[in-house]
């Protein structure tokens, strides 16, 4: 879709996130990179355990105790964000990034009316008169589709419902005018016909302010609606990443193969469905190869042996496999 | 036709609520349920499909007499169990299970696998004791597809598709014809969900079992049941055979459901001009006359906000609850 | 608010090692306690009744005039006072215990009754506490041994009418919150009878929590059993009671300052001590609790 950028704004390189728990070092993030250009929207696709939500949170500078960044870098045009301290001020998270959480209720401070949270950002960021950032709200409250939004900016998170909660996270996240989205899980406590309202707003909001998305969920059907480029996670590593249309038609490697035909939607009507055999690893017990190879199909001992890089299986598309599904394996 | 298993007739259940007025005040009711019709027979599944707030999941506590009814009979093998008390009703437990949602929260945490599948067989004296319990527990493991090793430990040793597996085993244990599943997967990752909705499958075709499946997602739903019942805002508004609902839906609300799951084809997913159906789900409080559907419908007609529209067959076992269609 | 924002801030500043050292305090003042009150005639070194005015107002061992025989010095009456404070623990610790198992016993079975069968019977209950809690304590205990004679049964007595409410909010909490629990519906669904349900998987919720409350009740008990004996209402002499010799010495306090300070100083040591073990206990019993302390330990180390 987009054409490769040269200068990417957001640059994730080599990042590895690990827990310290009583029980051990859990191994979050295993040396994560990926990089997003102006206007690409990236989907950061993974199960429970995969890591995902935690390099969201590394990014945003919200990653807290036991947590913490063993390696790598997270670049903002080319400059290093800092992590470590509890919440880094810089001049680009909540300016030039911003994010949307899954839980809107508990994002949201009930106290407050939702345009005292919006203006509160106005504020701080352009140093707007109360006049005019009370305007603004408006606007962006009409900007995500919320009825009324004269009326609204006075109520309070609680009156709203689900669907209209997390426009107003939506709004609050846009009032900074951002050039980077992250949205984590934003449509997952939703209803169906919410979500797809969701995922309209999110579309029409990328293309009208050229806004960049990284798009984190376990639903491979909305980084269908949404993405234009895939990374698949297992484990605390990229397993697969590529342009959307490659990964969904030709999976190279078999977990994100065995990911499409659980949630495929297959019209024989009834029939088994399909999905992968075994559990994900315990992070703290990892095998010494590739993560994925005790529930693979096409494990061998070399599978085991050692973990495999990514490399390229296709035209800006890679795969962290030693036996990658090719030709005519590589249907889902 | 075979007679129905479970035979729910013109199922009323509302929810009185406490009024914040301190004196007076209207009292109002939320109808969760109201005035549903459905039947399962014996071996058949029947996937029950709505939004939050449809009243789907309080429909499926009421067959198990889980909430008060408020009117309607709900019928099993032909007997009106809809009035059941204390004894009579726990001896009902033998015959119609639940299993949960939420693999974590279902299961004591303190209590082992062997115990927590033992209980039924015990509370209901088939067994007299853990020891005389144990042959049918280890069958029971191996049934859902559990190491025989996994009695002995507690439940938090294990992953959300095995703590699922654990509570199935558990309701299997009475040997139940009827099970509720109250959407027993949509806690569980993508990879896993399969494995879960077919053992379902499985279990189903050596057993014999019935399930209500209830669910939100309707791709789910689709592969394991015969027939698809949907319900909004308290109301059944269309039943019929799975195939049929999902290739040919009446009800606009179904149409839309339908049309708001994105599947995974960037290519089908960006050529469709989506235009998403407007409006929230509705509140079971104080609902207005006329269809439920009728303030979000872009087919709605003035009788729809007038008459409430009956469940009539449209097609040859395909019921739908539509003025207009 | 802006207190609570400060507390925070506090704990977070706190350094691990301090509450180890706390728990290690509490667990230690709660043994001596009992160790005393236990074995009270074979540790104190002297009689704690008999008078001796020859000997009355001697001073403390490291003070002029101090002797080893009289390690903590003499009251106005020359009893030794080491002596009266490792008898008067038994006071302490007769009352707490008792106080908190008559109280504890009765504030679980109206809360457990008060959230099983709820509707009226929960409403009716719950307005009883209300109004119980909002009547002055300290006036129900007057009352109370106004009408039966002054004694540590009648402290009991007293104490335990004033402190069930406590623990029958409490349960009737954890049992509403425990019945919404998937694994109780569970339980109902697979017919297990309410007995069971109750016992096998409702009650084991209880147990943390209600210890912890039993430890914190059992410190504010030793204070209020005190603050009774120092009114003259509590236990009477010649029984002993830390609360009394505080009483009975506050007219020497400027010749001779440790007739009160002393048993205060006793009375001040449990409570804190009892209250660390509370805060201890609490950790212990909440896994949640124990792995963000691990957390905290591990970023320190690591500076």
């Amino acid at each position: 879709m987009t054409p490769p950028v040269p200068t990417p704004w957001l640059e994730v390189d080599d990042l590895w996130i690990e827990f310290v728990t009583r029980r051990g070092i859990v191994p979050a993030v295993r040396g994560v990179s990926f990089a997003i250009g102006p206007g690409e929207s990236l989907g950061l696709v993974g199960e429970s355990g995969s890591g995902k939500t935690v390099i969201a949170q590394t990014i945003m500078g919200l990653l807290q105790s036991p947590g913490r960044v063993k390696r790598g870098a997270v670049r903002w045009q080319g400059k290093p964000l800092r992590f470590g301290d509890r919440f880094p001020r810089d001049d680009v998270r909540g300016h030039d990034i911003s994010i949307v959480f899954q839980d809107a209720l508990a994002a949201l401070n009930p106290l407050l009316p939702v345009g005292t949270q919006i203006t509160e950002v106005l504020t701080r960021r352009f140093s707007l008169s109360p006049k005019t950032a009370k305007e603004r709200a408006v606007e962006l409250l009409a900007l995500v589709g919320i009825p009324e939004p004269r009326e609204r900016v006075r109520n309070y998170p609680h009156e709203f419902s689900g669907g209209m909660r997390q426009r107003a996270m939506i709004a609050i996240a846009l009032a900074c005018e951002p050039k980077l989205l992250i949205a984590d899980e934003p449509t997952t406590a939703l209803d169906v016909t919410i979500q797809a309202q969701i995922i309209y707003l999110l579309r029409d909001l990328q293309q009208r302010l050229g806004l960049s998305l990284l798009f984190i969920t376990h639903d491979l059907g909305v980084i269908a609606a949404l993405c234009d480029r895939v990374a698949v996670c297992y484990s605390g590593k990229i397993v697969e990443t590529g342009p959307a249309e490659q990964i969904f038609a030709r999976p190279a490697h078999p977990y994100t193969q065995g990911l499409l035909q659980s949630s495929a939607a297959r019209d024989d009507g009834r029939d088994r469905l399909l999905g992968i055999d075994g559990t994900p690893p315990d992070l703290l017990a990892l095998p010494p190869g590739c993560a994925f190879a005790p529930r693979c199909f096409r494990a061998d001992a070399a599978c085991n042996a050692a973990v495999p890089p990514l490399a390229g299986v296709g035209v800006d598309h890679a795969a962290a496999c030693i036996h990658p599904l090719v030709g005519a394996e590589a249907v889902r | 036709m075979t007679p129905p298993l479970v035979a729910v007739d013109r199922l009323k259940v509302y929810f009185p609520l406490r009024s914040l007025a301190l004196f007076g005040g209207r009292k109002r009711v939320a109808r969760a349920v109201d005035d549903v019709t459905l039947s399962i027979a014996p071996g058949e599944t029947v996937g029950l499909v709505g939004e939050s707030g449809s009243g789907k999941t309080t429909l499926g506590r009421a067959i198990l007499r889980r909430v008060p009814v408020t009117a309607g009979t709900i019928r099993f093998r032909d007997a009106d169990i809809t009035k059941l008390e204390g004894e009579e009703l726990r001896q009902l437990r033998r015959h119609m299970q639940l299993v949960f949602q939420d693999p974590y929260g279902s299961l004591n945490p303190r209590m082992r696998v062997k115990d927590i599948v033992a209980e039924p067989l015990l509370v209901h004296g088939v067994a007299r004791d853990p020891a005389e319990a144990a042959p049918r527990v280890r069958k029971l493991l191996d049934l859902v597809g559990l190491p025989t090793d996994a009695a002995e430990r507690l439940p938090h040793a294990f992953s959300g598709g095995q703590r699922q597996r654990i509570g199935i085993a558990r309701a299997l244990a009475l040997e139940p014809e009827f099970i509720v599943a109250d959407e027993p997967v949509s806690a569980l990752d993508v990879s896993i969900r399969a494995q879960v909705v077919n053992l379902l499958q499985d279990l189903q075709a050596q057993l014999g079992l019935s399930y209500l499946f209830i669910s939100h997602d309707l791709s789910v739903v689709r592969h394991i049941s015969h027939r698809i019942a949907i319900m909004y805002g308290g109301k059944l508004v269309e039943i019929g055979p799975s195939k049929e609902v999902h290739a040919r839906p009446i009800h606009p609300y179904a149409e839309s459901l339908l049309e708001a799951v994105v599947v995974p084809d960037p290519v089908r997913e960006r050529a469709r001009a989506r235009v998403p159906l407007a409006g929230e789900t509705p509140s079971p409080i104080d609902p207005p006359p006329g269809c439920r559907f009728a303030s979000r419908c872009p087919l709605a007609q003035n009788r729809c906000r007038m008459d409430e529209p009956p469940l009539e067959e449209k097609k040859p076992g395909h019921f739908a609850a539509c003025w207009v269609r | 608010m802006v207190a609570e924002v400060a507390s925070s801030a506090v704990k977070m500043r706190q350094p691990a090692w301090w509450r180890d050292y706390a728990a290690v305090f509490g667990i230690a003042v709660v043994v001596l306690l009992i160790l005393l009150a236990v074995f009270a005639p074979y540790i104190a070194p002297h009689d704690p009744v008999i008078p001796s005015l020859r000997l009355r107002l001697k001073p403390p061992v490291w003070m002029d005039g101090g002797s080893w025989t009289y390690v903590l010095g003499t009251d106005h009456l020359g009893r030794d006072i080491l002596s009266r404070i490792i008898h008067g623990s038994r006071a302490s610790l007769i009352a707490g215990v008792s106080v908190v198992a008559i109280a504890g016993s009765f504030g679980t079975i109206v809360g457990l009754i008060s959230g099983f069968v709820g509707g009226r019977v929960d409403t009716l209950m719950m307005r009883w506490v209300d109004v119980h809690i909002a009547f002055p304590g300290l006036l129900i205990s007057l009352l109370i041994i106004a009408v039966l004679k002054p004694s540590l049964g009648t402290v009991v007595i007293a104490l335990s009418i004033n402190g069930w409410m406590v623990f029958a909010r409490l349960v009737r909490s954890i049992v509403l919150s425990a019945r919404q629990l998937p694994y109780v519906e569970a339980a109902e669904v697979i017919g297990c009878k309410p007995v069971r349900t109750i016992f096998r998987h409702i009650l084991p919720n209880l147990a943390a929590p209600l210890l912890t409350l039993a430890v914190l009740e059992f410190a504010r008990i030793v204070l209020a059993e005190a603050a009774l004996s120092f009114l003259g209402v509590g236990i009477q002499p010649p029984a002993m009671s830390w609360g009394l010799d505080v009483a009975s010495g506050r007219n020497y306090l400027f010749n001779a300052w440790w007739v009160v300070t002393l048993p205060g100083l006793a009375i001040t040591i449990t409570v804190l001590g009892v209250n660390f073990l509370a805060g201890w206990l609490r950790v212990v019993v909440d896994p949640y609790e124990g792995e963000k302390r691990f957390a905290r330990a591990v970023a320190n180390r690591e500076g």
